[in-house]
């Protein structure tokens, strides 16, 4: 019995499990049909980003960040309900947006590089985990299909296949800068995040 | 100043902050014939308020969403029509102020409700403003109690309280924590300022709170709320996995809920209990506390080791 006294991590979660799905589900909501816009768009973000023209990857890189602008707008605006922390969240998310802006406007934007090194193959898989997988592993898991957690809408899956693409395009380092490694800081922070996330609510 | 000033000139106050809140004395919606029989404690004013009542952490957090909202709103009605009165949040909570708000609003008319809210900002300038939000956030026109929460910039909130107080802006002041090792604080807290109310964790698995802050509030006149009576949730799902003993069942207790709760409030120092929940049958279990025979003290140490042998 005295064991129970001690406080736990799980005690400052400030929502519940049933709470925090209901907002996937009313993000794609709040979207529907916008998700069909959405796909078209991921799709010319990575012809572009394979395509060989420096415009091209400009153009794909900017989608990314888009993509980042809008999960820091609408998924954390809405989030910001339930977390008071959810606005620190959202300013990761735009700082990231901010970034990958850079990236294309004065870097060599989003350049898709053949799979060779094990670090693209990698990279190939994640990237396929963030955009088509990760939907698909929550339905797996029982999650309703309203509540699919999709890239560009979700958090998750976008910074997952952002660290995706980050390791599979060509970006060269800037002097003394290790410019991927930078632009690969923010999403494994939501990440890491996110995962804590889970793991107190699945625990609580 | 004497003491008798003070609390003469103290009793004037409430009297005229009561009234104008459209008070009467008496207890809160309990002079409805199916209410008579519930479980009150006297407050500082005179008023008797019902011993159970209900916290909003996580359980009243939902944002925007109907859905939700209209579940919370039945989890509300349900307690205010069990006897219900006090309910207990904070701007800690994220959306829960405003969602007890949505649901005051829903159920319409002017609910006997005994709303207890709290400050919590470091800013020790911002007080009236927080008040101000939560009342906005309600929808009433005054807070009958606001307190500080987990003591935070708690001489400056404090100070200022207490001044709103006495021009009559809200009902009650106090103080809440969670933490044992905040009791020292509290305890000197409740010696040395004049504070109505003192929140602090108090559960069947949890008794610290039994020892120094129980019997210091009695003979202050303060009431105590405890909070976490269920420990969030962890103490009545261990329980719920073992049968319901009989002779608890002889004893007029009804359910662990019932059990858990009654053990809290027959507690001589203990005003009001705040379990929290979304759900209406949970909320009916834990209402059935406010009505019935409460354990004497030798059925109090039964309750106690029953539940250690688990
Ligand atoms: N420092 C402070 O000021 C402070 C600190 C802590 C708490 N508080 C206040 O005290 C209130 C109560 O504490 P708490 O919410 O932390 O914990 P609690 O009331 O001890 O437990 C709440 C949990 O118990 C579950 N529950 C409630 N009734 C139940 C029943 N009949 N059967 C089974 N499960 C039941 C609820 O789940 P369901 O939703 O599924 O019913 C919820 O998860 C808070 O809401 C808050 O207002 C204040």
């Amino acid at each position: 019995m005295e064991t129970w006294l001690s406080y736990r991590l799980t005690d400052l979660l400030m929502f519940s499990p049933a709470i925090y799905v209901r907002l996937f589900e009313r993000v794609n909501d709040a979207l529907w049909p916008g998700h069909v816009l959405l796909a078209a768009l991921s799709v010319a973000m990575l012809v572009l980003a394979g395509s060989r023209t420096h415009v091209a990857h400009r153009l794909a890189a900017a989608l990314l960040a888009i993509a980042w602008g809008w999960v820091a707008w609408r998924f954390f605006g809405l989030y910001a309900q339930i977390n008071l922390a959810a606005p620190w969240f959202a300013v990761l998310f735009a700082g990231q947006a901010v970034m990958l802006l850079a990236l294309a406007a004065f870097g060599p934007g989003l350049a898709l590089a053949r799979p060779q090194r094990p670090r693209h193959w990698l990279g190939l898989g994640l990237a396929l985990w963030g955009l088509a997988l990760h939907p698909i592993a929550w339905l797996a898991g029982g999650r309703p299909l309203a509540g699919t957690e999709l890239f560009a809408v979700a958090p998750d899956p976008t910074a997952i296949a952002t660290i995706g693409l980050l390791l599979m395009a060509r970006v060269p380092r800037r002097g003394c800068l290790p410019l991927r490694g930078i632009l690969l800081a923010l999403p494994v922070a939501w990440l890491s995040i996110s995962a804590l996330t889970w793991w107190a609510l699945l625990t609580a | 100043m004497s003491d008798t000033d003070l609390s003469r000139r103290r009793m004037l106050q409430l009297a005229a902050a009561g009234l104008g809140a459209g008070w009467l004395p008496g207890t809160f919606g309990q002079d409805q014939p199916e209410h008579r029989d519930i479980i009150t404690r006297r407050l500082p004013d005179d008023h008797d308020l019902p011993a159970i009542g209900m916290g909003t952490w996580i359980t009243f957090n939902v944002g925007s969403d109907p859905e939700a909202r209209a579940g919370r709103t039945e989890v509300l009605r349900t307690f205010l029509e069990a006897g219900g009165a006090l309910v207990d949040s904070s701007p800690m909570y994220g959306s829960a102020e405003a969602v007890v708000g949505h649901a005051l609003a829903e159920i319409g008319g002017k609910p006997p409700v005994f709303s207890a809210s709290k400050v919590w900002t470091p800013d020790g300038d911002a007080t009236a403003e927080q008040v101000a939000q939560s009342e906005r956030r309600w929808g009433l026109e005054q807070m009958d109690l606001m307190q500080v929460h987990n003591l935070v910039a708690w001489k400056a909130h404090l100070e200022y309280l207490l001044e709103m107080r006495e021009q009559g802006r809200m009902r009650f002041v106090g103080i809440t924590t969670s933490h044992g090792r905040r009791h020292a604080d509290i305890e000197r807290i409740m010696r040395e300022w004049p504070i109505d109310f003192v929140q602090a964790s108090y559960s069947l698995a949890n008794r610290e709170a039994k020892d120094r802050l129980l019997p210091l509030a009695k003979e202050r006149g303060i009431a105590f709320i405890a909070n976490r009576p269920f420990q969030g949730g962890r103490l009545i799902d261990r329980v719920k996995r073992h049968p319901f003993p009989e002779w608890a069942s002889e004893a007029g207790l009804a359910n662990w809920a019932d059990y858990l709760l009654k053990f809290l409030i027959a507690h001589p120092g203990v005003t009001c209990a705040i379990p929290a929940t979304s759900r209406v049958e949970h909320m009916r279990e834990n209402m059935t506390a406010l009505r019935g025979p409460l354990p004497d003290e030798s059925l109090r140490r039964r309750m106690i080791e029953h539940l250690q042998a688990f």
